[in-house]
């Protein structure tokens, strides 16, 4: 404890009692670290029930006790049984999917990125579909017209999951599916026809379905990775639309622009005229008599500050990576539509550390300005919110960082400093100057760091 | 930077008592060095406020107070320090008081050596933040050692009750007397962790070997460990049991109990908090332990006939230097070798010189582009300090800037600024201007950090204008250049997906 870096300010702060324990559970999962009793418990096998689960202090060296021992050895066995449990693919649940990358390879880009569907579901069975894939219009494929389609990362997902089996096609795709009304009773293949195609195993799905940035009907392993974990997060998630969302962007109103800015500079003209003269050499505060502070800090902002506004007047387009490229909805709530989805809760690039840098300006601007305008709730008012207010931001956009396969989010928002003037408060000292107690309402509970050795531990 | 020792508005109440103790809103009641002269407001319910209204400004009409900002500080600037030096008690109390503008030479922020060092001696009766500080970790070290002092407690009980219940268990099979049935036919390569703590040398062995009476041998024990082992739930129920504690009866000497003990790496000194350095000592080592008793009553004694001298002197940032030079007018910043007053455009040069090291003052060195270290830095200090924010370095969290709300006296500062040059104009880009590339791995380092003392991040781009535009509106006074600088914040957090479903 020699150095004050050690020390940390908020420690002797003791976290607000209840709802503490979920979070950290929370945070276990979140590194990786699954408990296996609890997912044995789920099997309902003759293990361990739920309660005897409890999370406790973490131990750092053995101390020799039984008990000790036998938590850790309680532990291992449902690891074991969970790992030992035997998956079953059910004859009636079996689904087969065809590759076939070529089908769309003339098609225009459109709404549904047909263009980039390669594999197509033979069987539609299953409750996954809410989601996933996208049935063909028969304005694009007249035979195949009404077929589920997946973009690669959906069927590698499903593929992993084993909720599908991608067959490599040895016939054409109109033998293979034929139109459902035409071939009232006709046989489809079955699953040990191997004239028909070949099981693909899941390493030549990899190959097949992962590829570089730009191939057309591939995916990155860095956008997999961060789809496959949202998924398995339970969120929905869909490829953003790749031309950009047309209303927020060309409400560029010019007619009332052109009104606007008329009426602005007649009023700059006369704000101008109020505007004390600012001594360019300094000092900007012109020495004299002042009733207020408000007079003395308008003199002395003179860098331009920022100014967040729902309509842009230009904007650049987002370039890979900093584009946004998945829409994802949290689960619960209304059922989802794949169709016409509601406005996403979350718009995500993905970057990967490999290839890329922490943003630059244009490239975050960019970005931002690429999603709606999302300004602070109203509610949040008065000084005692200000954190929350500069916090939430006026766009936001989560960028996802992929490292190695360990996928990281950041939220990215728009700040405005500017709207926060804090020195209005200068000229009622009565209005909250005095006392710290005011801005602290942001920090929530989450802050427990009551035992000062688990700070090395993640 | 004055996280931990600036008082807290908690404490401040609790040395209430304190009969010489001023608020903190007294103290700090100004947010600038430059006063403000309102009118008393005027309530149409009460006529009695008019006059007061017409009293105060009959008075500053009749005797109109001294131009703002009255009081001009004096500063040295020091080329070995990169800083301005406040010299003048009172200047630097007013610095302080008055918008927290730097950092005691001798203190963590607030300049109270002098103060510190009085309470020390027992001259003042008072609260000092510093000693606070170090009265608050030595109690949060006893803290910890009494926790894992209790840590231990629970597991030595648990190894006793573990004991004699292998004892129990050794006399009810001795008195069957019967041979063992169940010897595994042969030994088995050691998995398990207990089979492993079993192993002979293992601590688990010589703990088992300390219990048992006779001496018995190391497969023995092996085979008690087995056997626990495959009862799960009776185990389970035992493990629970630890955490009911039972009144701690008698404890019997064990010897391998005792013996494993002193295997123990880490180990808890009762005396740690007393080598602690004392932060109020001087670095000599002679003042580094002891009695403090004693030694302030002694030193008390020994004050009493010289007056203490102070020999501290408030260090300002160039950027704080500048700022209150060029914005407020409330410094003159004087050249140490000849004592002649700087003019704010030498200030400016100066500092931009000596924002690289070595210093770029010798007759052929470049002079600097508008992106220098200094201006980017000032920009964004100008920028948050115009809108009544308090800037404080923030190189103790690996930022460029924290930002303070009221100042660090009264809350922690709530963001760490990250100030990234930003060269947007195509000029930079026909000179060839390489991008700032910062890679994941800095950024995530000091996020982390900042998250671990609850601040959050901010990225603030700094767009800087082109040499020549730069310089042109320079010529025309440094406000002008200013303006052409733009500034954005960008918000960064770290997003959860399960804690955002």
């Amino acid at each position: 404890m020699a150095f004050d870096d050690d020390d940390v300010p908020t420690a002797s702060r003791q976290p607000a009692a209840g709802g503490e324990d979920a979070p950290t559970l929370e945070e276990e999962m979140e590194d990786g670290v699954a408990d296996f009793r609890k997912l044995n418990s789920m099997f309902e096998k003759k293990g361990i029930s739920s309660k005897t689960i409890r999370k406790g202090e973490k131990d750092f060296e053995s101390h020799g006790t039984q008990a000790q021992g036998n938590v850790l050895e309680a532990s291992r066995q449902a690891m074991e049984e969970v790992l030992s449990y035997t998956r079953i693919h059910r004859r009636d649940a079996w689904v087969r999917a065809w590759y076939f990358p070529d089908r769309f390879a003339e098609v225009e880009d459109d709404d549904i990125q047909l263009r980039e569907r390669v594999v197509v579901v033979e069987h539609e069975k299953g409750n996954w579909m809410k989601d996933l894939g996208r049935s063909c219009p028969s304005s694009k494929d007249a035979h195949g017209a009404g077929r589920l389609w997946l973009l690669p990362e959906e069927a590698l997902y499903l593929v992993e999951r084993g909720t599908i089996d991608l067959w490599w096609p040895n016939k054409s795709f109109e033998e293979l599916l034929p139109k459902p009304t035409a071939s009232e009773g006709h046989q489809s293949f079955g699953p040990d026809n191997y004239e028909a195609g070949l099981p693909l195993t899941l390493e030549a799905a990899y190959t097949l379905l992962l590829g570089f940035e730009g191939e057309r009907g591939k995916t990155t392993f860095s956008k997999y990775h961060v789809f496959t974990h949202l998924k398995r997060g339970g969120f929905n998630i869909l490829r953003a639309p790749q031309n950009p969302e047309s209303g927020s962007k060309s409400q560029v109103i010019s007619p009332l622009w052109g009104g606007f800015s008329l009426w602005q500079s007649l009023f700059s003209f006369l704000s101008l005229r109020r505007e004390p003269k600012v001594n360019s050499q300094g000092p900007l505060v012109a020495p004299g008599f002042y009733r207020s502070y408000h007079s003395i800090y308008q003199q002395l902002a003179i860098i331009p500050r920022h100014k967040p506004s729902p309509t842009l007047a230009e904007s650049t387009e987002p370039q890979d990576p900093f584009k946004i490229f998945y829409h994802v909805w949290k689960s619960g709530g209304a059922p989802f539509s794949k169709r016409s989805p509601p406005p996403p809760d979350f718009r995500i690039a993905v970057t990967d550390t490999s290839d890329t840098f922490v943003p630059d300006l244009e490239q975050i601007q960019s970005l931002l300005e690429s999603t709606p305008y999302d300004p602070p709730n109203p509610a949040w008012q008065g000084p005692g919110r200000v954190y929350q207010r500069l916090k939430w931001g006026h766009r936001n956009v989560l960028v996802a960082i992929v490292d190695r396969g360990l996928v990281n989010f950041m939220r990215f928002g728009e700040g405005a400093f500017g709207e926060e003037k804090v020195y209005e408060r200068f000229d009622n000292p009565r209005g909250g100057y005095r006392g710290g107690k005011g801005g602290r309402g942001g920090r929530g509970g989450r802050g427990g760091r009551g035992r000062g050795r688990g700070r090395g531990r993640r | 930077m004055a996280e931990t020792s600036s008082p807290k508005p908690a404490m401040a109440s609790a040395n209430n008592n304190l009969a010489t103790k001023r608020p903190l809103y007294e103290i700090y009641a100004l947010p600038a060095p430059i006063k403000t002269f309102p009118l008393p407001s005027f309530y149409p319910s009460n006529p009695l406020s008019f006059i007061q209204l017409a009293y105060a400004w009959v008075g500053q009409v009749l005797s109109p107070p001294p131009a703002e900002p009255s009081i001009i500080h004096q500063g040295t600037w020091s080329a070995a320090t990169t800083s301005v030096h406040i010299k003048d008690a009172q200047s630097m109390r007013a610095l302080w008081e008055q918008g927290f503008y730097g950092k005691g030479s001798l203190s963590r922020s607030e300049p109270n050596w002098l103060r510190r060092e009085e309470v020390r001696r027992g001259l003042q009766e008072g609260h000092v933040s510093e000693i606070h500080t170090v009265e608050r970790r030595e109690e949060r070290i006893r803290a910890k050692w009494e926790r894992a002092r209790l840590e231990q407690e629970i597991i030595r009980q648990t190894r006793e009750r573990e004991a004699r219940q292998a004892e129990k268990h050794r006399a009810v099979e001795d008195a069957n007397t019967a041979p063992k049935a169940h010897i595994p036919t042969e030994p088995l390569a050691p998995v398990g962790p207990a089979e492993i703590l079993a192993l002979p040398n293992s601590a688990a062995s010589n703990l088992g070997n300390g219990f048992v009476k006779d001496g018995p041998s190391h497969g023995e024990s092996s085979d008690d460990y087995s056997k626990t082992n495959g009862t799960l739930d009776s185990s389970l129920e035992s493990s629970d049991d630890t955490s009911s504690t039972e009144a701690p009866i008698s404890t019997p000497v064990i010897p391998g109990l005792h013996h494993l003990k002193r295997q123990k790496s880490v180990r808890f000194s009762p005396t740690v908090a007393s080598t602690t350095f004392d932060r109020t000592d001087p670095p000599s080592p002679g003042h580094s332990t002891g009695p403090k008793q004693n030694e302030s009553a002694a030193l008390g004694s020994q004050a009493g006939a010289g007056v203490l001298i102070n020999k501290e002197h408030l260090q300002l940032m160039p950027e704080e230097a500048l700022w209150l030079n060029f914005a407020l007018g409330v410094l003159v910043v004087k050249d140490p070798r000849s004592g002649n007053p700087l003019s704010t455009r030498e200030l400016l040069n100066l500092f931009r010189q000596h924002s690289v090291f070595p210093p770029l003052t010798g007759p052929d060195d470049p002079s600097p582009l508008p992106d220098d270290d200094f201006l980017l830095h000032y920009v964004v200090y100008h920028h948050f300090r115009s809108l009544g924010w308090v800037p404080r370095a923030g190189i103790k969290f690996g930022v460029d800037w924290l930002l303070y709300n009221k100042g660090p006296v009264f809350d922690h500062a709530e963001f760490g600024l990250l100030v990234i040059p930003s060269y947007s104009d195509p000029w930079w880009q026909s000179s060839g201007k390489r991008k700032p590339q910062k890679t994941w791995q800095w950024f995530h380092s000091i996020l982390r950090v900042l998250s671990h003392v609850m601040k959050s991040m901010v990225l603030v781009y700094v767009d800087v204008p082109p040499p020549h535009k730069f310089e042109e509106a320079l010529e025309s006074g440094l406000a002008d250049a200013l303006k052409l600088y733009k500034v954005r914040e960008i918000m960064v957090k770290r997003w959860s997906s399960n804690r955002n479903r």
